[in-house]
């Protein structure tokens, strides 16, 4: 679909611009990361200068974790990549469909404290999180959820639910009235019209929303760890603090490498989603 | 027909989440965190001393299922003949070698138990004890006030020995004292240097698991390079020891040192680049008190606070012993320029020598050739050198419902030939005077050359409010080394913010 | 339509007019019930719960000595204690810069890389994007670690390896132009929530517009001009005010990057000091109390700024009512 705005490149090299442009403004990025793999192949670096000749250590958590001293003692990198995905998933899945559900509310209907609750979810997301860590395990003990899986992911969803009741809400707002209107007036209720036509033409909205939340469990430590304590759910981000430390015994090329390794399922995930999402989308279900 | 249809599919969707949420294949095993086998876990208790160098043999995962990455779980091997009592414990490294801290509680149910049947008590226990390596301090205890407030927390708790202030005012961790007293044989060797930091206000909360102290460390070739005989540079130590050579003669070194070109521009004395206990050193050195013997309220000493900012201020700004902009800057780098022999004197804890070997590649024979350590020189000739140590203690918490067995498994945890295991392995000081004689001891050269320093040592306060005190003490010492405030403005300054916040809990001198 | 009409012709004798009264607020609202509860519950209970605990804490010592237990109301001591503060002025002026620079860099750019991965062919587009997804899946421990090693002092710090040979003077970059480093930190992580949102509000707007507007020759500029940015004024305007709020709230790179220094609070924001005062002090106790009133005074701030944005942009057309309402 994207094809359709495009420049047309037959205009040589005006054509060009967009990618100097773009390429420009993204080399920092790519420096740093580039350069974070560099030296992920090597013992350390001083800054550009790698000490030590090129080696494969610091991968060897993916194939020989007993050998890395900072990983002894610890389960394989396999099974926390899929409980990190269990819980982000869950985390995004929550988001989604709450968020969908009131989005879809608050664009469409009329009811009493819509305006309130719009600017009062606002409000809410600039109290600082962290700081309400002892509120809400307070809230968490009351509710029988302390020490709870399923009390984890619904603080976490409840955190993203400003950013996504307001995200869903203005894709909706973008999606034109008729086609609604004529399945309202067949008879078709709102529950139905809502989940069969209008939720289908918010994919790009829910693209956007589904992978910023699913991000944020995956990056999500202190919740599972503070509130779990006995069952200590064991995801990527605890095991990427734990070698950090305090500064003692760090190991750097480790760290590097768990690092990089650790964005990959998440880069993996948002090409597969940008296309799967976005084609569907242009593939004319708006015709 | 559309509505039921829309509805059941909606009831679908959300039944799969609360199954994802469920079901979820992950170690969320709530109530069981030591299913270690009983095999496995009994043998740390019978494990000899060659096996301290072989954690990763001793600890395997047991499943990957059931393994947990960061809080690794133990049990003592299972009990008959008694009642059974269960003691859990929960300890932390950080750093990875320091798993004895839960090895030890475990093995010490075995002794324990023999005791308890000799006394012909109806109890046993079973010591369950999670050990977590990496993480953070503050991550551990907020899990752990939260855990004592849900009364879900362990009977034992490993934290620094700073931690019972806060800890004792809530009633997370328990008064010792008569325990102490009833089973005083066990504790009759532990350095008598260590106990003022085990009480809050005269009484006793906790006991010492481990210690360190915090040399200065100097270059023996760049001394040479200056000239220096090497009887004159190997009885370095003794002289500072003895207080004869003090810290004007380590800035005046270092400073001789930059001017012949032997080391380049603030490079003659690195101190602690981050937030630490460390810098009090300077501060103690100087007349310099935290904490008021009979009150137990917070101190501070303006004039030797003065002095302390005023050594650091001329080190960067008139001495240029110390790089500017060095407060905050990156810790791996500060290793990586001392390990490469740049630097002629800096100050950092014993337990560098080991990461200095794990983490930075230096071999140890050429930490031995090129790097000497002593105490923090005394401010002024004739003084009193010091260090700092920051023990880790063992404490019963307000939770136990078996207070005197939990005590009785830390006491026998603190027997000798644990804790060396421990100090050998991790790095770290022992604490009891008995622990020299001790063959695991015995074995590292660097423990023994630097135990004695426990005898020097200080330590920081045992008070609630210590926490914005080292905040705003830290602040002002970058505001001095970045030449933005005055020595003396900012020890006024430090008096009147710190009156302000803390205001009865501080007493100036 | 047809529903609420049989409604209304439903009202039946006087007894039960109550009930019906009842009934009809039912028939009315039962739709937006259905679709609000979840919403309503969750924020009720594990968000907007937890904030009115903490204002209340933010009126006693509650603290790690204190449990939640032992603690006793001391009234408005903590506000007292943050006015009476010397550092509470530069920390202000402090966090206002930071977030006025931080939200320039995320919403700028932010929309230029959407903007401009749009005009790419959709393959080097998608590649682009996820680079600048980067930093935000990035731990944020390692992330922040990355770029204090770039900008680390010389010889060390990629910033002044390959910036030496453009003139550029080596430096310790953290410590000489800390707010450079900062803003690029959190830009970079930043941008791309904005660039996420627009990319997909202009993949929502339908084909025709820009079909239309190139049979009527329009250039590319032209379309953005005219077509696209016009239509994102709702994203912008919404990108804008959440980000001022997370802004305000943030503090995790800071707090792993210069942590506030250097000198005396140089770079220390409100929300990175009530975390180290209150919630992360080095040693030991950690003061709920104070840290629940710092975080509302932090509310305070943001309720005002937002509410400037809010009547600049008139956020009341966003909230508006539907315009076609069915029922």
């Amino acid at each position: 679909m994207a094809v359709s705005i495009e420049v047309q490149r037959s205009r040589g090299w005006q054509g060009l611009i967009p990618y100097a442009i773009i390429l420009l403004a993204t080399l920092p990025i790519i420096i740093l990361y580039g350069w974070l793999l560099y030296s992920s192949f090597f013992e350390r670096v001083e800054g550009l200068r790698p000490v030590g000749p090129f080696t494969l250590d610091n991968w060897r958590f993916l194939w020989a974790p007993e050998r890395v001293q900072q990983l002894q003692n610890k389960s394989p990198i396999i099974p926390l990549t899929i409980n990190t995905f269990v819980f982000a998933g869950s985390v995004a899945g929550v988001v989604l469909l709450v968020s969908s559900m009131a989005g879809y509310a608050l664009s469409r209907l009329k009811f009493k404290g819509r305006r309130m609750f719009l600017g009062g979810v606002l409000l809410l997301h600039s109290f600082p999180t962290v700081v309400l860590l002892i509120a809400t395990f307070v809230v968490l003990r009351w509710l029988g959820l302390y020490d709870q899986l399923l009390g984890v992911i619904l603080v976490k969803a409840a955190f993203e639910l400003p950013f996504g009741v307001w995200i869903m809400k203005g894709f909706f707002d973008t999606v034109p009235w008729d086609l609604e209107m004529a399945a309202l007036v067949d008879g078709a209720n709102r529950i139905v019209t809502w989940w069969r036509i209008v939720m289908p033409l918010v994919k790009p909205g829910m693209l956007a929303l589904g992978l910023l939340s699913f991000v944020q469990g995956w990056n999500e430590f202190l919740l599972p760890f503070i509130f779990m304590p006995s069952g200590n759910q064991a995801t990527l981000s605890m095991m990427v603090r734990s070698l950090l430390g305090e500064g003692r015994f760090v190991d750097y090329g480790t760290l590097t490498a768990i690092g990089l390794f650790y964005v990959m399922p998440v880069l993996a995930l948002f090409l597969f989603a940008q296309e799967y999402f976005l084609r569907i989308y242009s593939g004319g279900v708006k015709g | 027909m559309q509505r039921r249809e829309a509805l059941r599919r909606l009831m679908g969707m959300m039944t799969m989440l609360a199954t994802a949420c469920a079901t979820t294949p992950t170690p969320a095993a709530p109530s069981k965190p030591a299913e270690s086998k009983p095999a496995e876990a009994a043998k740390p208790a019978e494990s000899k001393p060659a096996e301290a160098a072989k954690p990763a043999e001793a600890a395997k995962p047991a499943a990957a299922a059931t393994a947990t990455p960061v809080v690794e779980a133990k049990a003592s091997g299972p009990v008959s003949g008694g009642e059974v009592v269960k003691i859990t414990a929960w300890t932390i490294g950080p750093d990875a070698p320091s798993f004895y801290r839960r090895d030890n509680l475990i093995a010490a149910a075995d002794g324990l138990n023999k005791d308890l049947e000799k006394e012909g008590a109806p109890q046993r226990v079973q010591v369950e004890a999670t050990f977590e390596s990496g993480g953070q301090w503050a991550d551990f205890k907020q899990k752990f006030t939260l855990a004592s407030e849900a009364k879900q927390g362990p009977d034992i708790i490993l934290a620094g020995h700073e931690d019972m202030a806060p800890w004792a005012a809530a009633g997370y961790v328990i008064e010792v004292d008569p325990l102490v007293k009833k089973y005083e044989s066990k504790f009759a060797d532990i350095y008598p240097t260590l106990w003022p930091a085990m009480q809050l206000k005269g009484k006793t909360y906790a006991i010492p698991q481990d210690t360190e102290a915090r040399p200065m460390y100097y270059r023996k070739d760049l001394l040479a390079k200056l000239g220096w005989s090497k009887d004159k540079v190997d009885g370095l130590p003794e002289a500072v020891k003895k207080g004869e050579w003090g810290m004007p003669d380590l800035v005046a070194t270092a400073k001789e040192a930059i001017d012949k070109k032997i080391v380049e521009s603030g490079k003659g004395w690195y101190h602690r680049p981050t937030q630490g206990a460390d810098h009090y050193m300077f501060y103690y050195q100087n007349g310099g008190q935290m904490q008021d013997k009979e009150s137990g309220k917070l101190v501070i000493v303006k004039d030797a606070l003065e002095k302390h900012y005023q050594l650091h201020y001329d080190a960067v700004k008139s001495n240029k012993i110390t790089p500017e902009n060095f407060i905050n800057s990156d810790f791996r780098q500060w290793h990586e320029t001392v390990t490469a022999g740049k630097v002629l004197f800096y100050n950092a804890g014993t337990w560098t020598w080991k990461d200095w070997q794990a983490t930075y590649k230096v071999q140890e024979q050429d930490l031995w050739d090129n790097v000497g350590f002593m105490l923090i020189p005394a401010a002024a000739k004739g003084g009193k050198p010091v260090t700092l140590s920051h023990p880790l203690v063992y404490m019963v918490t307000g939770n136990s419902r078996n207070p005197e067995l939990a005590f009785r498994v830390i006491a026998n945890a603190s027997a000798p030939e644990l804790n060396c295991k421990h100090d050998v392995q991790s790095a770290h000081l022992p604490i009891e005077k008995s622990q020299e004689k001790d063959p695991t001891c015995q074995q590292d050269k660097f423990l023994l050359a630097t135990n004695y320093m426990i005898e020097y040592t200080t330590f920081i306060p045992n008070h609630p409010k210590f926490g914005p005190y080292d905040q705003v003490l830290f602040r002002l010492l970058g505001a001095v080394e970045s030449g933005q405030m005055q020595p003396k403005q900012a020890a006024d300054v430090a008096a009147d913010e710190l009156s302000a916040q803390l205001k009865d809990d501080l007493i100036v001198r | 339509m047809a529903v609420v009409e049989r409604g209304a012709l439903a009202v039946e004798a006087l007894p039960a007019a109550k009930e019906s009264a009842l009934k009809n607020w039912w028939r009315a609202n039962a739709t937006a019930l259905f679709f609000m509860a979840p919403v309503v519950v969750m924020v009720a209970a594990f968000f907007l719960a937890p904030v009115l605990i903490t204002l209340g804490m933010s009126l006693t010592d509650m603290a790690t000595s204190t449990g939640l237990s032992r603690w006793q109301w001391i009234g408005l001591d903590n506000y007292e204690r943050i006015i009476r503060s010397r550092f509470s002025l530069t920390i202000l002026g402090n966090t206002l810069l930071f977030v006025a620079a931080t939200l320039a860099f995320n919403v700028l750019v932010g929309l230029g890389v959407a903007l401009l991965t749009i005009h790419v062919d959709s393959k080097t587009g998608t590649v682009f994007r996820a680079l600048w997804l980067l930093p935000r899946i990035s731990p944020s421990v390692v992330y922040a670690l990355m770029w204090s090693w770039a900008a680390a002092a010389p010889p060390f710090g990629i910033i002044n390896q390959l910036g030496e040979p453009f003139g550029v003077e080596p430096r310790f970059w953290l410590a000489t132009d800390p707010w450079l480093i900062l803003i690029l930190v959190n830009g970079f992580v930043g941008a791309s929530l904005g660039m996420l949102v627009f990319t997909s509000a202009i993949k929502s707007i339908p084909e025709d517009l820009f079909r239309a507007a190139r049979v009527d020759g329009a250039n590319a500029w032209q379309i953005v001009r005219r077509i696209t940015l016009p239509l994102l004024k709702w994203p912008i305007l919404f990108v804008l005010t959440y980000q001022t709020m997370s802004l305000f709230a943030s503090y995790e790179y800071i707090f792993l990057t210069t942590n506030g220094g250097p000198g005396l609070y140089g770079t220390e924001t409100w929300s990175l000091w009530a975390f180290h005062t209150a919630l992360n002090s080095y040693y030991g106790n950690l003061e709920f109390g104070l840290g629940a009133a710092m975080a509302a005074v932090l509310v305070v701030m943001g309720l005002a700024i937002s509410g400037l944005l809010l009547r600049l942009f008139r956020f009341g057309d966003l909230v508006g009512d539907p315009r076609v309402e069915i029922t």
